[in-house]
């Protein structure tokens, strides 16, 4: 569609097959960025099934030792308790990058200082609800790192097919057509200026005869 | 590092108790000022916010998604439970790559 607006010219002819072999080979490269991607992706993909699973159950289960708590306790038992709690929890953050996407680590560090509180006014279920949320965290740390990461591997797998796609069914097929036009013109046009000097050639023989 | 959460007060409560600040918000507008806070504060490594919440200010945490760096934003289940219909890990490979690996 393109090609019947290019000048057929020897100078567009070479543009045309520096673009197209420029396009080709942009083509293999984000095929094969798309496959480093793919692998990566399957690296995480247990992992991160099995970490949603677990965060989601022991969030469940945290919430679940609160609401017991906050009934043993009454709301503000709970509040007092969490005020009295010390717990430093601490992240060491890295990232690593894969064909440019960026894949953080999480490791969550939790200094515990029991204890909090004295017996009286809290009960088991406020310790109970203290263990249960640590390991929410826990959990969460590991989900963090699994989910984002396939997240953004996701996003970035789904923007190379959509330029692999384009290349190879509009770019490519494009310039391939453009190159023909161009190409037949100027086979058309030799043709052309052979057959006028002939005619010419022959005039002059049978002008010296 | 440390992490902070956005969210409803038994989620706020729940990670108050294992030493995780964090800030009640309700509604798109609390939310958005409790994550440009959070955003802002170079302490936080990581923002945990209920789904439910995060809901209500989709576009502005999707946007950061692709963005290197931290803090990282992750959206977690609230004490009724993972939200009906959230895309779990299957669905978002499923959806990129066209077929479950």
């Amino acid at each position: 569609m393109a090609g019947k607006h290019i000048a057929p010219t020897r100078t567009n002819l070479l543009r045309l097959k520096g673009e197209l072999a420029f396009a080709r080979s942009g083509y293999e490269l984000l095929e094969q960025k798309r496959e480093i991607l793919i692998l990566e992706l399957k690296r995480f993909i247990a992992r991160a099934i099995e970490a949603e699973r677990k965060a989601d159950q022991a969030l469940a289960g945290a919430f679940e030792a609160l609401r017991e708590a906050q009934f043993a306790t009454g709301v503000s038992g709970v509040a007092s308790a969490s005020r009295a709690v010390n717990i430093e929890s601490g992240l060491a953050l890295r990232e690593r990058r894969v064909m440019g996407v960026p894949l953080p680590a999480v490791e969550l560090s939790m200094n515990d200082h029991p204890p909090y509180y004295g017996p009286s006014g809290t009960s088991v279920w406020t310790d109970e609800a203290v263990r249960r949320f640590k390991e929410a965290l826990a959990s969460l740390a590991a989900l963090a790192e699994c989910r984002i990461s396939v997240m953004r591997l996701a996003q970035e797998i789904q923007k190379t097919i959509r330029r692999v796609n384009a290349l190879e069914r509009i770019f490519i097929p494009d310039y391939e057509d453009s190159l023909h036009h161009v190409e037949g013109a100027l086979e058309e046009a030799d043709r052309e200026a052979f057959f006028v000097l002939k005619l010419v050639k022959d005039r002059l023989e049978a002008e010296e005869k | 590092m440390v992490p902070f959460v956005i969210g409803d007060g038994q989620t706020v409560l729940g990670f108050r108790l294992v030493g995780v600040e964090g800030r009640v918000a309700s509604g798109r507008d609390d939310a958005l000022a409790a994550l440009n806070e959070a955003l802002g504060n170079h302490e936080i490594g990581l923002i945990v916010i209920p789904e439910r919440l995060a809901a209500a200010i989709r576009e502005e945490i999707d946007a950061r998604l692709s963005d290197a760096g931290f803090p990282l934003i992750l959206e977690v289940a609230d004490a009724a439970g993972p939200m009906p219909g959230r895309p779990g890990i299957e669905d978002i490979v499923r959806k990129a790559v066209g077929v479950s690996l």
